[in-house]
Order: C-alpha cells, then sequence, then structure tokens
C-alpha cells in the first residue's frame, strides 16, 4: 500500500476523519503529559510528550546505558527541529499525532489509548507493529520517530562509555575530545 | 545594492549578506559542491564574472570539531533528516560550501568504460567515451591530489573486505582519495579538521574567488525568473546563519547564464519550483545507490571508527548481467551513524551497540538505473517546496538486496568474523557457511532491514537525444540556451562507483566548453548546436 504520510495525513479522508474524530478520543483519554527540562522551541506539550514516550522506548536504560530522558533526547529533538526548516515541525507534530490518536489504535491494533498512555510492554509492541504494518503510513511514522530518536541517543557522549567508543581523536586545539587510542587499547 | 560585474572575489560574511542585494554577472552557479565549485573556477578564471549562492554555511578545519551531533546537523541537508517521502530510505546529502565534497569520505574513481558504453547505447552520449573524457579526469585528479590510498594504512574495518575477497577468491582493489597530509583519523564525513580532505573548499573555491567569483552562502534559491524565454534573475532568500529558515533578506542575481549545481533532488526541485519541467521529465529518473549493510562481531578491536572510511573496494557483483549489481565497501562507524543504519530498538539496538568496538560494518551498494524498466525515485514538491522523492525500490533491487546478504555475510565470516548480522527488524545472526540459507527465508526491501544511500544521481538526465532527459550533451536544459544543469543530477544512471569524481570531471568539462565558446566569438547564452 503505497500511500506518502503527507499525502495520507494532509488529504485523504480518512487522515481527516482520523485526526478530528481522534481529537475527540484525546479529549476523553487525554495524552500523559511529560514536563520538559527546558522550554519548548518548536514542538508543541502534547507533541513533546508522545515524542519523549517514544524516545524511553527506543531506549529504555539499563545494563550500563542510560534512559533517554536522562540525556534530554526529546528536548535535543526539540532544539534540532527549531533550527529546520518549519515544514519538518509539521511533519513531525503530524507523526505524533497519528502515533497517539487513540481512534487509530482503536479501529487498527485495538488500542483504546493514547500511545503515551500505555505501559512500556504495550507501546515497545505498538512500535514494533508500526515498523512492520502492511500500511505504509504506519511503518513510516514509526520509522521516523525511531530515527530521530536513536540519532540523538546515540550521538551523546554519555553513552561512548557504555558503547566502548573512546570518542574522537584529539586534535590541535581546544575544540575536540583529547584522547589516546594507545590508552584505551584502540587502534594504533 | 547593484554591483555590475563585481570584481573583488570573496565569500560572504553575515553582515555582507544581511540586507540582501541585487547583483549582475556574466553566469550565476547555484551550489558549491562537486559541479559549481569546478564550473566556477574554471569560468572565474577564464575571466567571467561569477556569482556563487549557496544555501549552506561556511564552515572551516576550526568548526569540525568531530562532534556528530553538530556536523551532521550543520553539514548536511535538511539538517541529516533527510529521507525518501516514507521514510523507507535515509538519504544523505552534503550541505555547506564545498557541498558534499566538505563530508564525503574521498573515495574517488573514474566513470567506469561499461557504464559510459551503456549510456552511449541508451542515452545517445556518444561524446562521452573514456577516450574524450580522459584530459578532464586528468586535469581534476591533479587538482584535487587524486591518488591510490596506502594499503598498508587500511584500517581493521576496510582490512575484512581484503581479508575476505582474498580467501573467497574474490576480486579487492584498494580505493583513490582526494587527500593531501590525511591523518587517517576516519571522520571524513563530519568535515576534515586537518585541512587534508582535498574538497572544493581548499581546492576549486579558493581559485574561484581569487579570480574574482562572490559566493554567498546561507542563500538559498527559490525560483528562477524566466521571460522572453531566458532566465531573468535568481532569487535567493538569506537564511538565518544556523537556523535553517529566512531572515526576510533577498538576493536577486541577474545573470547572462544561470547553471545549476545544487546536486540530484535540489536541482530537480528549484526547476519544479520555477516552473521549467517542459519535457516532463525533469525529477523522473532519479537513481540512489541505495545501500544495505550487515555487521560482523570478530573478537579482536576493529575500532571501525578510526582510520580512512573507505580504503578497500571489491567490485566482485558489480556485473551481474541482466541482475542489478553492487559493489562492496565499508562506513565508519561513528556511533551515530552506525545505530541509525539499524531498524531494531531498545535492548536489541543497546546489544549492538555494545559490541561496537568489535564490529566492521560493511555495505552493498546497489547499481540502480540500468536495467531497461528501471524507474529509479522521483522528486516533485512538498507543500513548502521542498524537495520529495519517491523511490521504487523494485522486484529487481529487492532480489540484489538478497544476494548481496549472502556476499557480505561470506566476507565476514571468511574474514574470521564470530558471527556475521543482518541489519533487519530482528536481525538474523550467521556464525558458519552452513547457517547461510537463513537469509534465504528472510524479508528483503523497505522497512523489513536498514537502507541508506549517500549517493544522489539523475533527475535531469544528460541525452544526446531530444526525446529523452533533461539536458543536452552540453549540459543545457533542452530549450533555454542559457540554463545549464551541471551536478549529479544529470547522470542517466547510477554509476557502480562513487560518483564524486565523475561530477568532477564532466563539471570540467562542461565549463571548459563553455570557455571555448565564449572565447570563439559568441556570448556565453548562445547557442551552438
Amino acid at each position: 500500500m503505497q500511500t506518502s504520510r503527507r499525502r495520507f495525513l494532509s488529504l485523504s479522508a480518512f487522515g481527516l476523519v482520523a485526526v478530528a474524530a481522534g481529537g475527540i478520543g484525546v479529549g476523553l483519554q487525554s495524552t500523559k503529559i511529560c514536563v520538559p527540562a527546558s522550554p519548548l522551541k518548536s514542538l508543541s506539550p502534547r507533541g513533546f510528550s508522545v515524542l519523549s514516550a517514544v524516545a524511553d522506548r527506543v531506549m529504555p536504560g539499563g545494563d550500563g546505558f542510560p534512559v533517554a530522558r536522562d540525556l534530554q533526547v526529546a528536548e535535543q529533538i526539540d532544539a534540532l527541529l527549531a533550527d529546520a526548516p518549519a515544514g519538518f515541525v509539521k511533519d513531525i507534530e503530524r507523526a505524533l499525532e497519528f502515533l497517539e490518536n487513540a481512534l487509530v489504535g482503536l479501529v487498527l491494533d485495538g488500542r483504546p489509548v493514547p500511545f503515551s498512555q500505555a505501559d512500556g510492554v504495550k507501546q515497545d509492541e505498538i512500535l514494533e507493529t508500526w515498523l512492520g504494518s502492511r500500511i505504509t503510513i504506519r511503518r513510516t511514522v514509526a520509522k521516523s520517530l525511531i530515527s530521530l530518536c536513536t540519532a540523538t541517543y546515540w550521538a551523546c557522549p554519555d553513552v561512548w562509555r557504555g558503547v566502548g567508543y573512546p570518542g574522537p581523536p584529539a586534535v590541535a586545539g581546544e575544540w575536540a575530545t583529547p584522547y589516546s587510542m594507545a590508552e584505551d587499547g584502540g587502534a594504533p | 545594492m547593484t554591483s555590475p560585474n563585481v570584481k573583488a572575489g570573496k565569500i560572504w560574511t553575515a553582515a555582507d549578506r544581511e540586507d540582501g542585494a541585487d547583483l549582475e554577472c556574466d553566469v550565476c552557479i547555484v551550489g558549491s559542491g562537486a559541479g559549481g565549485a569546478v564550473t566556477a573556477s574554471v569560468l572565474a578564471e577564464a575571466g567571467l564574472s561569477v556569482v556563487i549562492l549557496e544555501s549552506g554555511g561556511h564552515y572551516k578545519r576550526e568548526d569540525f570539531d568531530l562532534d556528530e551531533r553538530k556536523a551532521y546537523t550543520r553539514l548536511y541537508q535538511d539538517r541529516a533528516l533527510r529521507t525518501t517521502a516514507d521514510s523507507a530510505i535515509t538519504v544523505l546529502q552534503g550541505k555547506s560550501v564545498g557541498g558534499g565534497t566538505t563530508v564525503n569520505w574521498t573515495t574517488c574513481f573514474r566513470t567506469p568504460g561499461r557504464i559510459l558504453e551503456h549510456w552511449q547505447q541508451a542515452f545517445g552520449l556518444d561524446v562521452l567515451t573514456e577516450q574524450a573524457l580522459a584530459p578532464h579526469f586528468d586535469h581534476v585528479e591533479a587538482q584535487l591530489s587524486i591518488s591510490p590510498w596506502i594499503e598498508a594504512l587500511a584500517n581493521e574495518n576496510n582490512r575484512v573486505i581484503a581479508d575476505g575477497c582474498a580467501k573467497l577468491g574474490w576480486e579487492s582493489s584498494v580505493v583513490n582519495r582526494n587527500v593531501l597530509g590525511c591523518a587517517n583519523s576516519g571522520y571524513c564525513g563530519l568535515g576534515c579538521p586537518y585541512d587534508a580532505k582535498q574538497g572544493m573548499l581548499l581546492t576549486t573555491i579558493p581559485k574561484a574567488i581569487e579570480a574574482g567569483a562572490q559566493l554567498i552562502p546561507r542563500a538559498q534559491v527559490q525560483k528562477l525568473n524566466v521571460a522572453k524565454g531566458r532566465v531573468q534573475s535568481v532569487l535567493a532568500h538569506v537564511l538565518h546563519d544556523q537556523v535553517d529558515r529566512p531572515t526576510g533578506a533577498t538576493i536577486t542575481v541577474r545573470p547572462t547564464v544561470t547553471v545549476l549545481s545544487g546536486g540530484a533532488l535540489n536541482t530537480p526541485a528549484l526547476l519544479l519550483r520555477s516552473g521549467l519541467n517542459v519535457s516532463g521529465r525533469v525529477g523522473k529518473r532519479t537513481f540512489l545507490h541505495p545501500v544495505v549493510s550487515m555487521i560482523g562481531r570478530y573478537k579482536h578491536r576493529i575500532d571501525g571508527y578510526y582510520g580512512a572510511p573507505q580504503s578497500i573496494t571489491s567490485h566482485e557483483f558489480v556485473d551481474r548481467g541482466t541482475d542489478v549489481g553492487f559493489f562492496i565497501e565499508t562506513a565508519p562507524l561513528q556511533p551515530m551513524l552506525a545505530a541509525t543504519a539499524m531498524m531494531n530498538f531498545g535492548p536489541s539496538q543497546a546489544a549492538f551497540m555494545r559490541t561496537l568496538p568489535h564490529m566492521s560494518g560493511l555495505l552493498a551498494l546497489l547499481v540502480d538505473g540500468l536495467d531497461p524498466d528501471a524507474r529509479g525515485g522521483t522528486v516533485s514538491l512538498h507543500a513548502d517546496g521542498r524537495p520529495k522523492l519517491d523511490y521504487d525500490v523494485s522486484p529487481p533491487l529487492i532480489e540484489a538486496m538478497k544476494e548481496a546478504h549472502y556476499a557480505l555475510a561470506r566476507i565476514h565470516l571468511a574474514a574470521g568474523a564470530t558471527e556475521a548480522g543482518t541489519l533487519h527488524r530482528n536481525p538474523i545472526f550467521i556464525r558458519d557457511e552452513s547457517e547461510l540459507s537463513r537469509l534465504e527465508d528472510a524479508s528483503y526491501g523497505p522497512f523489513e532491514h536498514g537502507i541508506f544511500s549517500a549517493h544522489q544521481m539523475g533527475g535531469c538526465a544528460m541525452s544526446g537525444s531530444p526525446d529523452r532527459g533533461v539536458v543536452d550533451t552540453e549540459h543545457r536544459v533542452r530549450g533555454w540556451d542559457d540554463l545549464y544543469v551541471v551536478d549529479g543530477s544529470v547522470l542517466p544512471t547510477a554509476l557502480g562507483v562513487n560518483p564524486s569524481e565523475t561530477i568532477y570531471a564532466l563539471a570540467h568539462r562542461a565549463a571548459s566548453r563553455l570557455v571555448a565558446r565564449r572565447f570563439e566569438g559568441s556570448t556565453v547564452g548562445e547557442s551552438q548546436e
């Protein structure tokens, strides 16, 4: 089923109905709000909360890795989007709204609660289901959001120790992280 | 400000562009990457007044701090958020002064002879022979210090290709790179802090500036204003220094000739925004080298984040007859880049990342566009004018993805990997050749596993025939004597090699011929056919 995300979300009758009806659904079961660590620059409080929930499933922490929330992954993405072309913010907000939408969840997954209100196990199941869905828009939404969170999380120096990545090699000047590869037993 | 035929060359600062500008010149070039910068240097050195409009910022060695967070958002299109319309394929494309050449991995190849022969037969490009292009390749290879890399300096990640292929009896070879005094750090994709990469930033752009060219960073071209059969002006919005949004200032350039060098995706999009799709072929036949990858885990450290990203390649499978071919290279494994290649998340993703120092990442780059039925991608426009790429991952491509997985797994195992792993949502691990059959039942294609690409080609294809393609063999947009396309979008198919050197050489050819025609007595915009 080859349906582009913008066409689906912006133009199709189903998209319009879903979003409108979703508004009603969310009125009944609202988003679990996550308070950002810093003032939001681009996303709505609701969009941020859903993104934060996704980020925490992308990296729930443990085994030496911090949970995404501790690295303020969603806040970093909010800041990134504030500097990106305005169209990206709209795209991401639409994607978050679609994922969160309780009516969409009910119709497509039998899930009558917003994504942010589901528990972690259920959220994992939802993301897995969407990634493997036969409906392109759901795959697109899941892949986009997971990729954003993945990139932001693993770019944080705080996770390097857990990875075993020593960091960039030292270069002249003060802008690089000094590092001796030989000390870590890495490349000579 | 009106500055007819400005002569004192410089790269404009934020203060220079703050109030906008209205400029006249011989040639306006949109984009400062492989096509635009080579063209600019040739034309400026020939005495033409040149204005280059570049949507990216101007960054120098002191700005390249090897921080993935900053580099990808500053130096890549759409802050590294560019993907195909369905998000199935991540599209990495450079955006700064120097374009993709500021962040590419420096791997250089001449256009393969078999590709040129295909173009001659299928697209009537009889003028693009190995012999005819040789002087242009010679020139750019000298100018950009393109030469074979030192095999002994290949990192462990690249040694996997050499060792694995040797044991399998498969071909592999050392790549050429455009570097001078390379520190072998491995961070080419984040900008070179050593000024070793001989990209446009250090080679052709300084030459163009010295010869009088004006380069205006953070000037995003919105459209070409056309009337009376000519491009009357080029309109650009000035962007904020670090934010991809317009300041409200505009730059208008009134050139005799306009050269579009924004790269595949951006150049077709600009033509579409300008209403210049007379042929109906603009944006069609856009080809990537769609990339699939497999990791290998090794007992010894690989440290794939260090060392030249690409030094060994295998073209064992690049020509598979009527099937889609692929060639094999490696990727630098800095954490962010490595993680975003995966399709899994949560503990499964963390388990991958925990072994990063002992992980090798091999790439198979699929050569799309040679099959007569291949459609590739189509560039259209988002509502806000950004390029939108819909890509047809056809059954022949999916077959090649499957075969590529077999090849990559076999190389890893032959090179001594304890296991080879796919990047499927639920990764498949192969521990010896007897387990290769597990790849047979897996699904391949969009969303099944990671797919990405850093090579964009086509969308304004060159053709010797008016009824095919968008530009003629002089790079002129058909129907417009004063409008040229000189970038990767003119390539009629994917190349089967990294595309930068082909674009350098074609740009040198196009610009040299433009100059020759000028000094034969005609104006630079006058038709010669």
